[in-house]
């Protein structure tokens, strides 16, 4: 906990304040250089000039830890990786956020049955904050998932004392 | 006047100002919440291992400084060859531009020569071909001849010779004896 953080009551005050710092939280989000199988293509399709990830804000892809806020586990996660997605989550400073990007991400996917070396889901090792599915998803479905993840961190508290904590959001798969 | 110059200072005072205001300004408000692993050196996910600061060899220094050779060498003749054009069109200097850039390289083509007159371009220095002499064989504990620096080098010795400097071979049979040439090159 910081100095401020979490210790001011609701007024006016801290209410524009925590809209403000908010704000400026979810403009720049910036991803963590980050690809684990072919969700990672569909995320570089996000990130390139066609969906354009840099309108939200959220298009620098940083290649160390200490600089990102947002995990995007893009792919299959096996038990070797998990030990790495855990550390490489450590070293990120706080605030941040992870997107389980694909099936695999949020559950196993495919290898949910017979896949011995599969993590079944991402959150066995890292809190997610918002699942998308799809196998893999469309660079669409991605982008909801960010601007999902802009609204989650639009209603954190900041200055002000925490409410109960937020469940993670879903994207679902287009029917 | 020199009081011009004051917006300098102004644009000093408020370029300094800023950095400490804002990292005050976040560490009121940002969470803390430090992990070990955050204080570790980072290494792509992986555990680290030993030290970050480790020695490395000495021989990188020598590809630093052959790197010089080439790097100053495209750093001056991109712009040279992109003027030299230009430069013929003048008959005064067109000639002598482009004798000097021929000299420039000279130069630098004597550095690389150097270098590699030295074998400072091979990895293991003094395994270049002039300066390899093979191992003596007496090393290998079958045949004993002189010492490298009196002896016969590569391809100068005959066996015979060899034989009457030391004694005939011991612990080998004689059609090997017979059939040993010496060291090949």
């Amino acid at each position: 906990m910081g100095l401020l953080e979490h210790r001011l009551e609701e007024n006016v005050l801290t209410t524009r304040l925590d809209w403000l710092i908010n704000w400026a939280r979810l403009s720049s989000i910036w991803p963590m250089t980050f690809g684990l199988a072919c969700c990672a293509i569909e995320m570089m399709a996000v990130g390139a000039a066609h969906h354009d990830m840099d309108r939200f804000g959220a298009g620098a892809f940083r290649a160390t830890p200490r600089q990102a806020d947002l995990m995007i586990v893009a792919g299959t996660v096996n038990f070797k990786m998990a030990e790495r997605v855990r550390r490489l989550y450590e070293q990120m400073p706080s605030p941040k956020y992870v997107i389980a990007m694909g099936a695999c991400a949020t559950g196993g996917g495919p290898y949910y049955k017979y896949g011995y070396n599969v993590v079944k889901g991402v959150d066995r090792v890292v809190p997610v904050d918002v699942y998308v599915a799809g196998c893999p998803p469309r660079p669409e479905a991605l982008l909801e998932g960010l601007m999902k993840l802009q609204e989650k961190i639009r209603r954190q508290a900041v200055l002000r004392k925490p409410g109960l904590p937020e469940k993670a959001l879903f994207v679902p798969a287009p029917s | 006047m020199y009081f011009d110059y004051a917006n300098v200072l102004v644009f000093l005072a408020v370029g300094i100002g800023f950095v400490f205001v804002n990292m005050a300004l976040g560490s009121l408000v940002r969470p803390h919440l430090p992990t070990p692993e955050q204080k570790a050196p980072y290494e792509c996910g992986e555990e680290p291992i030993g030290d970050a600061w480790i020695r490395f060899d000495i021989r990188y220094y020598t590809v630093a400084l052959v790197y010089i050779v080439f790097g100053v060498e495209i750093a001056f003749l991109f712009p040279w060859a992109a003027v030299l054009k230009s430069a013929f069109a003048d008959e005064r200097i067109g000639g002598m531009a482009f004798l000097e850039g021929v000299l420039f390289i000279a130069i630098l083509s004597l550095g690389l020569a150097y270098v590699w007159a030295k074998g400072d371009l091979d990895w293991v220095k003094g395994y270049s071909a002039k300066a390899y002499r093979p191992v003596p064989a007496r090393l290998h504990g079958f045949q004993t001849i002189p010492a490298p620096s009196k002896g016969p080098l590569v391809g100068t010795g005959s066996p015979a010779a060899v034989e009457s400097a030391t004694g005939p071979a011991v612990s080998l049979g004689a059609g090997a004896a017979a059939s040993y040439e010496g060291p090949r090159a």
